[in-house]
């Protein structure tokens, strides 16, 4: 059986695998989305999503309703390309197809309250090519039964 | 975190023969040391690329210019690939290191 918060990845990692051309988005990202990526991503990957379930604050946990716990798990996504001169035109792309992809449906299948973004940075650095890139966080609120987290 | 602060591991080769690198630089052939060498950007492996010449031989050298009306432009061919020029690095004592983007 997996936890509510191992349904919720498994959702937005299937989701970030839609952001396709052919779907309608700008890019197609949704080749090379990865989970917890080590291992160093080649330039021929890219570009690139690597996505990780950082922290989850559970603070609020005794003062939400009677029998439940709240879970505000934050996101981290980092997205890297390299196209050049028109590198950075490229990462804004990416960024519009991840909000874009996010908005299908906050939810995550209802499984979550809701997802809100925190912050988004990017950057654009020249060495033998111009890599460039982003990170997204954001916060999925969702609930569960007290002391389970199954349900 | 970004997505760049954890450049951590880098390595660099030097790629020459025993009379070092033959570059072209404004139609001149410059001998030197070209070097590759990957570094880790974020969660991206790619390389970073350097020429080490004595600086007389590339005087008056400039980067590249990204202004909508670039005045100076150099550029270093090396086999037969054109690499702007992205960082001067000289060494104070008659050498100068270049730091090359193929971008």
């Amino acid at each position: 059986m997996d936890s509510k918060r191992q349904l919720i990845c498994q959702k937005i990692d299937a989701r970030f695998k839609t952001i396709l051309i052919a779907n309608g988005y700008n890019t197609d990202l949704g080749n090379h989305v990865f989970e917890w990526r080590g291992n160093p991503i080649d330039e021929n990957e890219l570009p690139a999503l690597n996505w990780r379930d950082v922290s989850e604050d559970d603070s609020n946990a005794s003062t939400g309703t009677i029998g439940y716990h709240n879970h505000v798990l934050t996101m981290e996504f980092k997205v890297a390309t390299a196209k050049g001169k028109t590198t950075a035109q490229q990462i804004r792309a990416l960024l519009a197809d991840i909000i874009k992809a996010i908005g299908v449906d906050q939810t995550w299948g209802r499984l979550a309250t809701r997802t809100d973004p925190v912050s988004n940075e990017m950057q654009v650095e020249e060495v033998e090519t111009i890599i460039g890139g982003v990170t997204i966080t954001l916060n999925i609120t969702y609930q569960t039964m007290k002391w389970n987290p199954y349900e | 975190m970004t997505i760049f602060d954890d450049a951590l591991r880098t390595g660099f080769n030097i790629i020459n023969d025993a009379a070092g690198s033959v570059v072209t630089f404004r139609g001149v052939q410059v001998r030197g040391d070209f070097g590759r060498g990957w570094v880790t950007i974020g969660d991206v492996q790619t390389y970073r690329t350097r020429f080490e010449c004595m600086a007389a031989d590339v005087a008056g050298v400039s980067i590249r210019d990204r202004s909508a009306s670039p005045t100076a432009d150099d550029t270093l061919t090396v086999n037969g690939v054109e690499h702007a020029i992205i960082e001067i690095q000289p060494d104070g004592n008659g050498s100068v290191i270049l730091v090359l983007s193929r971008d």
